[in-house]
């Protein structure tokens, strides 16, 4: 010990020598100047090194590096690679370029001012396109990664949607014929004694239904405006009645499959794709979760929700740190990723979606991929899940007694108001 | 070795300056590596972390002072005193029921052939994964799962366990885990008890559960009140077996099952999207660990004994 | 007990053999030899020089913690008097702080000794968070040790060093090998920290690798067979760890107790 802190003080120096350097070139990149020593920046991505999405980037890289001659350094963090950002934002010494899912960057970066404004890079146009980054498709998912100013902080390169996934073998009928009302879904289950699979342990994912039913019949962003209410008292308010009463008819209709609310994920999503289900309300990773379980001739499919006028989607993408050193860098290998041929393999190897939509999506997606681009995009979870702790601490159990079918919508309303005005006591 | 009371001892220890500056610089030498280390890279980050509690503090804009607010806000939050609860009902009701299992296992292990073995065993859960045994767990009390079946076999109408009695079910978990730890300590301080001691005591007719209460208890009394300790304060740092019920990797189990380390990270790192309350959590935090210190001294009041040296 | 823990290691291990669809529709079954799950798992987890980094990290700290805690456990365990029971109660505090809410702290600290993303800084981190229970296991095993050898040594004019060193050291040999056989399961075991300070992909332990690897598991196609032989591959080693050093610490407890 006494070593390092012998050590302490011409270190302290050098870094602020490299604070220093960094930050001129910062100033350099920003001018559209660039120096003349070999650039590099640092990558800290969500995938893990052999996951298929990272061989497709780890390809852009090297094509990128070929082309610009700037070198990238990749730690392939995983998932958790907010986690390990979040105390280097404190130090400083952040890396220049960080990939995860909208909503989580908007926790980890944007909620305290941490990231830089994207607008830019949005403008710019894709090397030998002739659009811009924006017009080639990510700018449709605008209102899913802009803050609070109004200013996009990510570019998002995937898109997540969410759909009632079925096997389009067992029920041909339903891909020409999709229930349009919630009265034609509920009387659809109804004619074929058809089970709806949940993992009800999951908070959020038994939440999907009430908070799609409650989207669905209010419109963009009122659900929200729901949760955001410090009173509570809104969720006792006429207009959410008929949402909050459909569901009730779900829940104690007995339409979830046994063990809905008494397994452990994914026992029931594995049920679903073993046939002993019919439909799963999930996101669009849900084939890769089950494609190991569904018996050979499964073919994905997915129904809207009904009487949705929108998607609920979620988008994965880049952002960069605000304090990061070689932004300019950054930005450009993100222009340099938009291209076609470099984000194709997003689809074809990593079976994703992406935001381009002029490349197909892999067609157990198609379903999706077709709600992406045919109608307007909402926040995932209504953006609930930007408010804090209150979904995991308010609204899921209360809201997992409701769907269970223990308590009725009129007790839920009222259970709800009161924890939601609570909560908001206590955050305010 | 005779049976000596450390009071008689003292008696016999010799006093005088010299000796006594001697041991006090001795002391220093022993412990000052130790102290070193952890007051640097331990002692000093907790200290942070009270300052930090009496801030609102999103771990990387500048700190906002509010005073006691924190520790206000917590004592209403029902989540929160949920979650202490939860803590308690591990450390009593646990406690107890893992020190009751634990000297009945010793009980019964001591003149068990393959001992060793047997002792391996049940510490083995130990090292598992929880995720290992989270799947385990979710398989055997699922909805017509094993326990369902074998209850329903016995003509009994299951529970839905996983749905309704999700704490019970992890603390059963939990008891099953931990209870290895205590045995292993625990058979390492019956062992060194000297066999003759037990050889006499059956010569004079003594069956196990009396020799037990006379030879092993009092022997063991030392290492008994520190596993006593261990387990008070690593019992309000269980955190992955019932973060291990969360179902994916990035979803917290349901709140009812939280204890106060899962309350702290779900305020910190925990969810899908972290909350980063670095002040608040700091806070509860600050409030479990002055709770322990009381435990802990009361503790160690209640069950101090003069030690018994052989 | 021995019957439960039993069957739910075979349990484990027959699991990591049988094919992820059967898993889900009879969870408790008998295997079908599906040997490929533990080449997918070696293949798809960089289980290697994790385990290489794990293997030094854990043995090291482990090894150090009961070097720097066995003098201070000694200490403390036959000291008497204020000093003594306050610095026992200074280490005691220390195991019921939860590493979440120190690690902000910790990492501010450990950036400015440039020890962040540095396998050294992260075995300092070990040995001081294993530090408080250790100090607190072995002060409560040198307090149950019998004293008159040690008053005998302070009789023949040895110091207390010397006497710590040639004759308490040799008595609580199995306590300093239970001490570092529980450092090293919890350490092996260490994912929260190792998360925080540890970036490069080359440095990571290996709770951080069966991290990646389960997240990487749901993602891209769930395979709990490939995952039980994931995780059985971790456990495997601590367990023979284990009963090996089992043995030894019952001759340990002949050697140092049974005379």
């Amino acid at each position: 010990m006494r070593r390092s802190v012998s050590h302490r003080s011409p270190r302290a120096v050098a870094i602020l020598m490299a604070a220093a350097v960094a930050v001129s070139a910062c100033g350099t990149d920003t001018d559209g100047t660039e120096p003349a020593a070999p650039q590099q920046f640092t990558y800290w991505s969500m995938w893990e090194e052999n996951e298929p999405q990272a061989t497709v980037i780890k390809d852009a890289i090297a094509a990128f590096t070929k082309e610009s001659g700037v070198q990238v350094k990749v730690e392939w963090q995983g998932r958790k690679v907010l986690q390990k950002l979040t105390p280097a934002l404190r130090s400083g010494d952040v890396p220049d370029l960080v990939d995860q899912d909208g909503n989580s960057i908007r926790g980890a970066m944007v909620s305290n001012g941490q990231n830089r404004d994207m607008s830019a890079v949005m403008a710019t146009q894709v090397p030998g396109e002739g659009k811009t980054v924006a017009e080639v498709g990510p700018g449709r998912y605008l209102d899913l990664i802009i803050d609070a100013a109004g200013k996009p902080f990510l570019v998002p390169y995937e898109a997540l949607g969410y759909g009632i996934f079925y096997n389009g073998a067992k029920h041909p009928e339903l891909a020409t014929k999709a229930p349009a009302t919630w009265d034609d879904f509920i009387a659809m289950l109804d004619d074929r004694k058809a089970k709806v699979a949940l993992d009800g342990d999951i908070g959020s994912y038994a939440a999907l239904w009430t908070i799609h039913a409650l989207g669905a019949e209010l419109g963009p962003g009122k659900v929200k405006e729901l949760a955001a209410d410090k009173t509570g008292q809104a969720w006792s308010a006429p207009q959410v009645r008929p949402a909050l009463e459909r569901i009730e008819k779900l829940a104690k209709g007995g339409y979830f499959a046994p063990g809905s609310f008494g397994s452990k994920f994914p026992a029931m999503q594995e049920k679903w794709a073993a046939g002993q289900a019919d439909f799963l309300l999930m996101g669009s990773w849900a084939p890769s979760e089950t494609q190991k379980s569904a018996p050979q001739g499964f073919q994905y499919r997915a129904l809207p929700f009904p009487g949705a006028a929108s998607v609920q989607a979620a988008v994965i993408g880049f952002a960069v740190p605000k304090r990061a050193a070689h932004a300019a860098a950054a930005e450009r290998f993100i222009t340099s990723f938009m291209k076609k041929e470099r984000m194709q393999g997003l689809a074809t190897v990593a079976l994703n979606i992406t935001t381009r939509p002029d490349i197909p999506a892999p067609e157990q997606l198609a379903d999706i991929a077709r709600q992406l681009t045919d109608k307007p995009v909402t926040p995932f979870y209504e953006g609930l899940d930007t408010l804090g702790t209150y979904p995991v601490e308010v609204f899921e159990p209360t809201h997992t007694e409701f769907l269970s079918g223990k308590i009725t919508a009129a007790e839920f309303a009222t259970k709800l108001g009161e924890k939601q005005a609570a909560f908001w006591k206590k955050n305010s | 070795m005779a049976v000596l009371v450390r009071e008689h001892a003292r008696l016999h220890r010799p006093h005088g300056p010299s000796i006594s500056r001697q041991r006090r610089r001795a002391f220093l030498v022993l412990t000052l590596p130790a102290v070193i280390l952890y007051t640097i890279f331990f002692v000093g980050p907790t200290l942070a972390s009270f300052w930090v509690s009496l801030h609102a503090w999103d771990g990387v804009t500048e700190m906002r002072w509010r005073g006691l607010g924190n520790y206000a806000l917590l004592l209403e939050d029902e989540v929160f005193l949920a979650a202490f609860r939860n803590t308690l009902a591990i450390l009593l009701a646990g406690g107890l029921l893992v020190f009751l299992l634990s000297f009945a296992l010793l009980l019964g292990m001591r003149a068990m052939a393959g001992r060793r073995f047997a002792r391996s065993v049940i510490f083995f859960p130990n090292i598992i994964a929880p995720i290992v045994l989270s799947v385990l767990w979710g398989f055997l009390f699922s909805t017509g799962g094993l326990v369902d079946a074998a209850l329903s076999g016995m003509g009994l109408d299951p529970p839905n366990w996983l749905g309704d009695h999700l704490f019970l079910v992890i603390f059963l978990g939990l008891i099953w885990t931990h209870t290895g730890f205590y045995v292993t300590i625990l058979m390492a301080a019956t062992d060194r008890i000297p066999r003759y001691f037990y050889e006499a005591a059956e010569l004079d007719g003594a069956g196990p559960l009396q020799q037990f209460r006379h030879i092993t208890m009092p022997l063991t009394w030392d290492v008994v009140s520190t596993a006593a300790v261990i387990w008070t304060i690593s019992s309000l740092k269980v955190f992955d077996f019932i973060y291990a019920f969360g179902g994916t990797s990035n979803d917290l189990p349901p709140i009812h099952t939280w204890n106060t380390a899962v309350f702290i990270y779900a305020q910190t790192f925990g969810g899908r999207v972290p909350a980063y309350s670095f002040g608040y959590a700091s806070a509860s935090a600050v409030v479990t660990l002055v709770s322990i210190v009381i435990f802990v001294l009361l503790l160690r009041r209640v069950i101090r004994r003069d030690p018994i040296q052989f | 007990m021995v019957v439960v823990n039993l069957t739910v290691l075979a349990w484990m291990l027959v699991t990591s053999l049988r094919e992820h669809r059967e898993i889900f529709a009879r969870p408790f079954d008998w295997p079908t030899f599906a040997w490929g799950n533990y080449a997918k798992a070696w293949q798809s987890a960089d289980f290697g020089v994790a385990a290489g980094n794990s293997l030094l990290l854990v043995a090291t700290a482990a090894v150090a913690v009961v070097i720097v805690a066995a003098p201070a456990g000694y200490a403390l365990g036959r000291g008497v008097g204020r000093a003594a029971a306050s610095l026992t109660l200074y280490f005691a505090l220390g195991i019921g702080v939860p590493v979440q809410v120190i690690v902000i702290p910790l990492f501010v600290l450990m950036e400015r000794l440039s020890l962040v993303n540095n396998l050294f800084g992260l075995f300092l981190l070990y040995v001081a968070v294993s530090l408080p229970f250790t100090v607190f296991l072995l002060t409560g095993y040198f307090a149950s040790l019998p004293a008159e050898l040690e008053e005998a040594a302070a009789i023949d004019g040895a110091s207390r060093l010397r006497a710590f060193w040639t004759i308490m050291l040799p008595l609580a040999r199995s306590g300093l090998i239970t001490a570092f056989t529980l450092n090293a399961i919890g350490l092996w075991n260490e994912a929260f920290l190792a998360l925080v300070f540890v970036q490069s992909t080359g440095k990571q332990t290996l709770p951080l690798a069966l991290l990646g690897f389960l997240a990487k598991q749901q993602y891209s196609g769930a395979d709990y067979g490939v995952l039980f032989a994931g995780v059985a591959m971790l456990v495997l080693p601590m367990l023979l760890l284990y009963v090996w050093l089992g043995r030894r610490i019952i001759e340990g407890m002949t050697l140092g107790a049974g005379k």
